[in-house]
C-alpha cells in the first residue's frame, strides 16, 4: 500500500527548516555576456553586488551560508567545534552548526569520519534520525555541519543519573521504539551505523530520541567485498565483529541496540568488556558460549577464540530475574537480539513487529517522557561535541576509530 | 531633522549643547580644533571627549581649560559645563557610536528586567519595544530636544522609583555570571579529574593484569584449576564505575539487593496516555515496494553461491538484503520524470500527483462526515 | 504515488543534481559566462582579452576529459562503482565550475580519489599519486576542498548497476526466456553502464532505473520491454473505476485506482517513453567510441583547438590548484582563531569588543536575551 507518510513529505519540504531544494536557477545573474559571447567589460557592472567574482558554484555555497547565523560557540572538540545557530529569516528556528576541523593525523584529505557523516545523513530523512539540514563551507575551508537543534542531552544520560531520572517500563518502551525505527530506517535505506550506544541517541526538544553519529556509518556491502571489523564501541560490538567476520549484515546494529534495551533496564552497562578477549569473556559468561551447535561454522570464523569452560546459552528464566521489569514479552524481544549466531538474530524489520510494542504498558508519549530541564545549551555541545572519535571521556569509541582508520587505508 | 540616523548624519550630535556642528571624527582630522595644533607639531597628541557633549579636544586643551576646575566647554555655541574628570579617550573613532554606546549602557543598567520578570513573553517584548523606543529618542532626537528631554526625564524617574528593583536584577545578574563562572570551573576541574582517574585505572588495570597473568602463569605451571581461577578473577575486575560483569548464577538478586535495579520503586506515572489508537512501532512509515514483490528465493547462481559460501553467511552477511537492494534500486525512481517535475517546480511530485493526493486527503477527513456508512468499511481497505 | 518513486525524491540526486535539459544548458551558460567575467576581469591589467570557450565547446571538452578519466579509472583497476562516481563528480562539478577556472587534468584526479573515498575506500594519497606521472599527493589533494563544495556536499551517486541485477533477476524469474539471451543482454548492458550514461549527461536527466532499462533495451529491446510491461500490469484505469459505482465499493475502488494509477498502463506508456528518450541519449556514446572514436584522429580534430584555446584563456589565480590552495590555507589560518574565539560572523567588526560591554559570556542564556540591547550598539536603528 501506499499511504506511506512519505508522500506527505513535499509540504514538509516548504517548512523554512527543509533540506535545500530551492533551484540555483532562479537567482537572476547579473553578469551576463552578450550574445554573441564576448564578454562585456566588468568593469560597468555593479560592483557592489555580493557575488561580484564569485562562480556558479561558490554563490550556491554563499546562499546556503547566509541563511545561517552562527551564535555562541557551545562546545569544543578535537574533531569539530560545535556553534549554536539560527535561520536568519526567523530566528526561533534553532540548528546547531559543527564546524569540522581540518584534521592534522589523516593527511588524505577530508577524514573518513566526515565523509561518510555527511555522506549518508544527506540521503536520511526520518524522525528518529539526526536531521542534517544543510552543508556550507566558509572561507577558511572548514566545513559547517547544519544539524538539528538537540538541546536535551542523550540516553547515557538518563540512563546513568540513577537519582536525577526515574523511569518506567511504559519510558523504555517508547524510547526503544524510537531507536527501532531509527535503525530500521537506516536499515531500510541500506546504511549499517555502526556505532550504536547511549551517548549516540540524543534527545530532541520535544522528547523524541534520535539516532545521532554517523562517522562510521557504509551502505551494504554488495557480495565478495569485505568491510573491516573495527567498528562499533566495544561493550555494544557483537561477536561476529569480534570473531574478525569481514561479511557482516544488518544484525550487528541489532546486537548493538540490544545492548542499549538491557542497559535502560539495569541503568549500568550490560557487558562492559575491558579489552577484545575480554568482551567475549563477557558474552560467554552473560548470554552463552558461541559454539558449532548454536552457531554453525564460528569456529572457523578469523577470530574466533573463547576461553574457559563452555556456558549454555541461558533461557528465559535468567533473563526474567534481571530484566523481567520490561515484562515477558520485553524480555523475548531482549533475548532475540542477542542471539549469538547473526542469520537467526531478529532483524530491525521484525523487531518493530515484535508483539512488546501491543503489551502493557503502552510506551509513554513524548511529552511525558523524563526529560532534562536545564543546562540543556551546554549539554548539547558536551553531547555533540562527543562524536569527536579521540575525545577521552567517549569511552571505548577511541578503540574502533584509531584502529578502523588504519585498517581502512589498506 | 529626521529621526533617521541614516539622514542625520553625525553633525548633531551635540545632544548636551544641542546643535553644535561638526562633531568630528578623531582620526579623520589630526588637528585640535580648539588649540589648531596639528599632529605634525605634536606627535603624541590625544584627543580626549566628555560624555557631557561630546566636543573633541587635544589633552593640552583639557589640561589648560579645566584643569582649575569646571569651566564651560570651549566650542562655540556649547554651554556645557564640564569638569576635568569628566573627560576620557574615546573608543570608537566616530563618536554618535560612542554616545549611542553609552547611553544604551546607561539605559540597559536601569532596565535590567529578565524575561522572567514578565507574565507572558508578548509583555516582555512590548517592554523590550518600550524601552528600545526610549533609547532611540536618547540617541537619535537630536534636533527634537523635546523628544529627548522627555525620555531623559523618563529614565529618570523610573531609575528614581525602582532603585531597589535595579538593584536586586544587578545583583541577580552578577550572581548567575558568577554561578555560571563557578559551574564551569567546576566542570573543567571534574573533567580533569576524570582523565586523571582514568588515566590511574588505566595504569592499574594494565598492572593488574601484567600480576594476574604472570599468577595465571604461576597457576598454569603448578597444574589443573588453573582456567577457572582466572575466570573468577576477571569477574572480579570490572570496571569501577560500571557494574560489575555480569556472573553467570545469581547476579539479579545481588544487583537488585544493591538497589541498582532502580527500576523497581519507580515514581508512578501519572496514568498510560489517553489511547489515541493502537501504538503503531513504525509509525507510519511503510516500505513495502508497490512495484515488486521480495522473494525469498531468486534465480541467480551468482547470489547462490554467496549464499552457500560460509565466509559470508557465518558473519550474518544476507544476500536477501543485496537482492532487495538489488530490486529496489531496479524499481525505484522508474515513475519520476525529472523533465516534467523539474520544469514544473513541483518539489516531489508532478502537479497532477499533488492535486490526487490533496483530494485523496480529503476525501478521508470528510468521509464520515459525508457518508456515515463509510465507517463500516474502514476495516476491509486493507483486507 | 509509488514509495519507491517518493523514496527516491529524497535523494541528493533528485534534490540537487537533477535537471531538465533547458536547466542544465542554462546553468553552463551561466557558469561559463560567468567565468568569462572574472577571467576578463583578472586578465584586463596583463593583456588583451584572449577568445573564450562557448559552453558547448567546454561541454566537449568535459566529455574529453570525462573519457580520461574513466581510461584512467580502467587501467588502475578501480571499483566499478568507484570509475562511476568519480565520473559523476567531474561532470556535477563542472556544471558549475567552468573549465577555463580550475584545470580539469588535476581535478579528474582528484575526483577518482574523492570518489574511491565516497565509495568506502580510502587508498593513501601518496600511493595514489603515485600512480600517475609528475603527480604528488598534494596535487591530488589541492582540489579537494574545491570539489566538495561544487558537489554541494552530496557524495552520494546512485548508479544503475545494482538496478541491473535486479532486472536481470526479475527476468529469470519470468521462467519463459532463454537464459543464454539473458546473459548476454546482461553483459552487453553492463558494458554500456559502464560508459554510455557516464559521458553523457544521463545522470542528471533521467533516474538510475530508467537508465538501466535504456542500456537493458539497447543490448535487447525485448527484454527491457519485458520487464516494464510486467511491472506495469494493471488492466486499464477505466475498467476498474466502472466496476465499482456504487457508494459501498467506494474506497475500495479508490484504492483499485491508485493501484492502476501506480503499475497501470498511463504509467507504463510514460516510462516507455522516457526509457526511450534516455536510449537515444546513450546511443550517442555506445562503449565501442571509447577506443574507436575517443583519441582517435577524428576526435583529436575537434578537441585540439579547443585545448589550445584553453590554454590561452585559462584563469590566471586559479589554475594552479596547489597554491591556490595554499593561499587560502594561509588566509584560513590568520582568520581562524579569531572567528572561532568570538563564533560570531554577523558581528564583524565589532568582534573583540567585547572587553568594553563586559564579557557577557557567562551568563545564563536568558540573562543575555536581555543584555543583548547593550551589546549591540547597532542593533535597533538599524
Amino acid at each position: 500500500m501506499s499511504a506511506s507518510p512519505l508522500v506527505a513529505y513535499p509540504t514538509d519540504t516548504l517548512k523554512v527548516n527543509s533540506r535545500p531544494t530551492a533551484s540555483p536557477l532562479k537567482r537572476p545573474i547579473s553578469a551576463a555576456p552578450s550574445s554573441d559571447g564576448t564578454p562585456r567589460p566588468p568593469v560597468q557592472a555593479q560592483p557592489t553586488r555580493p557575488h561580484a567574482t564569485m562562480d556558479l558554484a561558490e554563490q550556491m555555497n554563499d546562499d546556503e551560508k547566509r541563511k545561517w547565523v552562527k551564535g555562541k560557540k557551545l562546545g569544543e572538540g578535537t574533531y569539530a567545534n560545535v556553534f549554536a545557530a539560527h535561520l536568519r529569516t526567523d530566528p526561533s528556528q534553532k540548528a546547531a552548526i559543527k564546524k569540522i576541523k581540518v584534521q592534522k593525523e589523516y593527511r588524505d584529505g577530508m577524514a573518513p569520519d566526515a565523509l561518510r557523516e555527511i555522506k549518508h545523513l544527506q540521503e536520511l530523512n526520518h524522525p528518529n534520525v539526526v536531521r542534517l539540514i544543510s552543508v556550507f563551507s566558509s572561507k577558511d575551508q572548514n566545513l559547517n555541519l547544519v544539524l538539528e537543534y538537540l538541546p536535551l542531552g542523550d540516553l547515557e544520560d538518563l540512563i546513568r543519573n540513577v537519582n536525577t531520572y526515574r523511569y518506567g517500563a511504559a519510558d523504555i518502551k517508547a524510547w526503544m521504539g524510537m531507536l527501532c525505527r531509527g535503525v530500521w530506517f537506516c536499515h531500510e535505506n541500506f546504511v549499517l551505523h555502526r556505532d550504536i550506544k547511549p551517548n549516540n541517541i540524543l534527545i530532541a526538544a520535544n522528547g523524541e530520541a534520535k539516532l545521532a553519529d554517523f562517522g562510521l556509518a557504509r551502505s551494504f556491502s554488495d557480495p565478495a567485498i569485505p568491510m573491516t571489523t573495527n567498528v562499533i564501541t566495544r561493550w555494544y560490538r557483537p561477536p561476529e565483529l569480534l570473531f574478525g567476520a569481514r561479511h557482516y549484515s544488518g544484525a550487528v546494529d541489532v546486537w548493538s541496540v540490544g545492548l542499549v534495551f538491557a542497559e535502560l533496564i539495569i541503568r549500568s552497562p550490560f557487558l562492559p568488556g575491558d579489552s577484545e578477549i575480554n568482551q567475549i569473556d563477557c558474552i560467554c559468561r552473560a548470554i552463552g558460549t558461541p559454539t558449532e551447535e548454536n552457531w554453525p561454522g564460528v569456529t572457523k570464523l578469523p577470530g574466533y577464540a573463547v576461553a574457559g569452560e563452555t556456558v549454555p546459552v541461558y533461557g528465559k528464566d535468567a533473563y526474567m530475574g534481571r530484566f523481567g521489569a520490561v515484562g515477558a514479552d520485553g524480555v523475548d524481544l531482549l533475548m532475540k537480539t542477542l542471539v549469538l549466531d547473526p542469520r537467526k538474530r531478529i532483524t530491525a524489520r521484525e523487531m518493530l513487529e515484535h508483539k512488546w510494542w501491543r503489551s502493557e504498558p503502552k510506551p509513554t508519549r513524548n511529552e511525558d517522557l523524563p526529560r532534562k530541564t536545564k543546562g540543556g545549551l551546554e549539554k548539547m555541545a558536551a553531547d555533540l561535541k562527543r562524536v569527536n572519535p579521540m575525545e577521552e571521556d567517549n569511552r571505548g569509541a577511541k578503540v574502533a576509530r584509531k584502529l578502523d582508520f588504519g585498517a581502512m587505508k589498506k | 531633522m529626521s529621526r533617521k540616523p541614516a539622514v542625520a548624519p553625525r553633525a548633531s550630535i551635540g545632544g548636551g549643547g544641542g546643535g553644535v556642528p561638526g562633531a568630528l571624527a578623531i582620526s579623520s582630522d589630526d588637528m585640535c580644533p580648539v588649540c589648531k595644533t596639528i599632529r605634525y607639531l605634536n606627535k603624541d597628541m590625544e584627543f580626549l571627549i566628555n560624555p557631557e557633549c561630546y566636543h573633541p579636544m587635544c589633552s593640552n586643551c583639557v589640561n589648560r581649560l579645566f584643569n582649575d576646575g569646571p569651566n564651560q566647554c570651549p566650542y562655540a555655541g556649547c554651554h556645557q559645563t564640564l569638569r576635568r574628570k569628566g573627560f576620557r579617550s574615546a573608543f570608537f573613532g566616530d563618536l554618535t557610536v560612542e554616545r549611542e554606546v553609552d547611553i544604551r549602557r546607561r539605559v540597559a543598567a536601569v532596565f535590567n528586567q529578565v524575561e522572567d520578570d514578565f507574565e507572558t513573553l508578548g509583555d516582555y517584548n512590548d517592554y523590550l519595544q518600550q524601552v528600545e523606543d526610549l533609547t532611540f529618542d536618547l540617541v537619535f532626537s537630536g534636533a527634537d530636544e523635546g523628544r529627548r528631554r522627555k525620555a531623559e526625564a523618563n529614565l529618570q524617574q523610573w531609575e528614581a522609583e525602582h532603585k531597589a528593583d535595579i538593584e536586586r536584577n544587578k545583583k541577580a545578574g552578577r550572581e548567575a555570571d558568577e554561578t555560571a563562572r563557578r559551574r564551569l570551573a567546576a566542570e573543567r576541574e571534574a573533567a580533569r579529574q576524570r582523565r586523571l582517574e582514568a588515566a590511574r585505572e588505566a595504569e592499574e588495570e594494565r598492572l593488574e593484569r601484567v600480576r594476574s597473568n604472570e599468577e595465571a602463569l604461576d597457576q598454569l605451571a603448578k597444574g589443573d584449576g588453573a582456567a577457572k581461577v582466572q575466570l573468577k578473577r576477571r569477574g572480579q575486575q570490572g570496571r569501577p564505575v560500571a557494574a560489575p560483569a555480569p556472573e553467570a548464577d545469581g547476579a539479579a538478586e545481588v544487583t537488585g539487593a544493591a538497589g541498582r535495579l532502580s527500576i523497581r520503586g519507580l515514581k508512578e506515572k501519572k496514568r498510560a496516555p489517553e489511547s489515541t489508537g493502537p501504538y503503531d512501532p513504525f509509525a507510519g512509515y511503510d516500505f513495502h515496494p508497490d512495484r515488486y514483490k521480495l522473494r525469498d528465493a531468486f534465480a541467480s547462481d551468482w547470489l547462490d553461491g554467496f549464499a552457500r559460501d560460509p565466509k559470508h553467511s557465518t558473519g550474518g552477511y544476507d544476500v536477501r538484503e543485496y537482492y532487495a537492494r538489488a530490486m529496489f534500486d531496479a524499481f525505484s525512481g522508474m515513475g519520476v520524470f525529472i523533465g516534467d517535475e523539474k520544469e514544473t517546480g513541483s518539489l516531489d511530485m508532478s502537479a497532477r500527483e499533488v492535486a490526487d493526493f490533496g483530494a485523496g486527503m480529503a476525501a478521508e477527513q470528510s468521509g464520515p462526515v459525508v457518508a456515515p456508512s463509510i465507517r463500516m468499511e474502514v476495516d476491509d481497505v486493507f483486507a | 504515488m509509488a514509495s519507491e518513486d517518493a523514496r527516491y525524491r529524497q535523494s541528493t540526486q533528485y534534490r540537487l543534481w537533477s535537471f531538465s535539459p533547458a536547466q542544465l544548458s542554462s546553468m553552463r551558460e551561466k557558469t561559463n559566462a560567468l567565468a568569462q567575467s572574472n577571467i576578463s576581469e583578472r586578465l584586463l591589467s596583463t593583456r588583451a582579452l584572449p577568445e573564450f570557450l562557448t559552453p558547448a565547446e567546454e561541454l566537449q571538452l568535459l566529455n574529453f576529459y570525462t573519457i580520461d578519466l574513466l581510461r584512467a579509472g580502467n587501467f588502475f583497476n578501480l571499483r566499478t562503482d568507484m570509475r562511476a562516481t568519480a565520473a559523476v563528480f567531474l561532470r556535477r562539478f563542472y556544471l558549475t565550475n567552468s573549465i577555463m577556472t580550475y584545470p580539469p587534468t588535476d581535478m579528474l584526479k582528484t575526483c577518482l580519489f574523492f570518489g574511491c573515498k565516497a565509495e568506502g575506500h580510502y587508498p593513501s594519497v601518496g600511493k595514489f599519486a603515485e600512480q600517475f606521472p609528475n603527480t604528488t599527493g598534494e596535487d591530488v589533494l589541492a582540489g579537494e576542498f574545491l570539489l566538495c563544495q561544487g558537489l554541494r556536499f552530496a557524495f552520494d551517486v546512485k548508479h544503475p548497476f545494482r538496478a541491473l541485477e535486479g532486472a536481470i533477476m526479475e527476468l529469470r524469474r519470468y521462467g519463459n526466456i532463454e537464459d543464454s539471451r539473458i546473459s548476454s543482454a546482461h553483459s552487453r548492458a553492463r558494458e554500456i553502464l559502464k560508459f554510455s550514461p557516464l559521458v553523457t549527461d544521463a545522470y542528471f536527466h533521467y533516474t538510475p532505473s530508467q537508465i538501466m532499462l535504456a542500456a537493458l533495451s539497447l543490448a535487447d529491446q525485448e527484454l527491457a520491454e519485458r520487464v516494464v510491461h510486467e511491472t506495469f500490469h494493471h488492466p486499464a484505469l477505466s475498467d476498474g473505476a466502472a466496476a465499482a459505482p456504487t457508494r459501498e465499493n467506494r474506497k475500495g475502488a479508490a484504492a483499485a485506482g491508485e493501484r492502476a494509477r501506480l503499475v497501470g498502463a498511463e504509467m507504463r506508456d510514460r516510462v516507455l517513453e522516457v526509457v526511450n528518450a534516455c536510449r537515444e541519449v546513450l546511443a550517442k556514446e555506445p562503449p565501442e567510441r571509447m577506443t574507436a572514436y575517443w583519441g582517435t584522429p577524428d576526435s583529436n580534430q575537434i578537441t585540439r583547438p579547443l585545448l589550445r584555446k584553453l590554454k590561452k584563456c585559462h584563469d590566471p589565480d586559479r589554475w594552479n590548484l596547489v597554491e591556490l590552495q595554499r593561499a587560502r590555507r594561509e588566509q584560513a589560518a590568520l582568520k581562524e582563531d579569531a572567528e572561532d574565539d568570538e563564533g560570531n560572523g554577523a558581528r564583524g567588526s565589532l568582534d573583540g569588543d567585547g572587553a568594553v560591554f563586559g564579557d557577557a559570556d557567562g551568563r545564563d542564556v536568558k540573562r543575555r536575551k536581555v543584555a543583548k540591547a547593550p551589546e549591540d550598539p547597532f542593533g535597533g536603528p538599524l
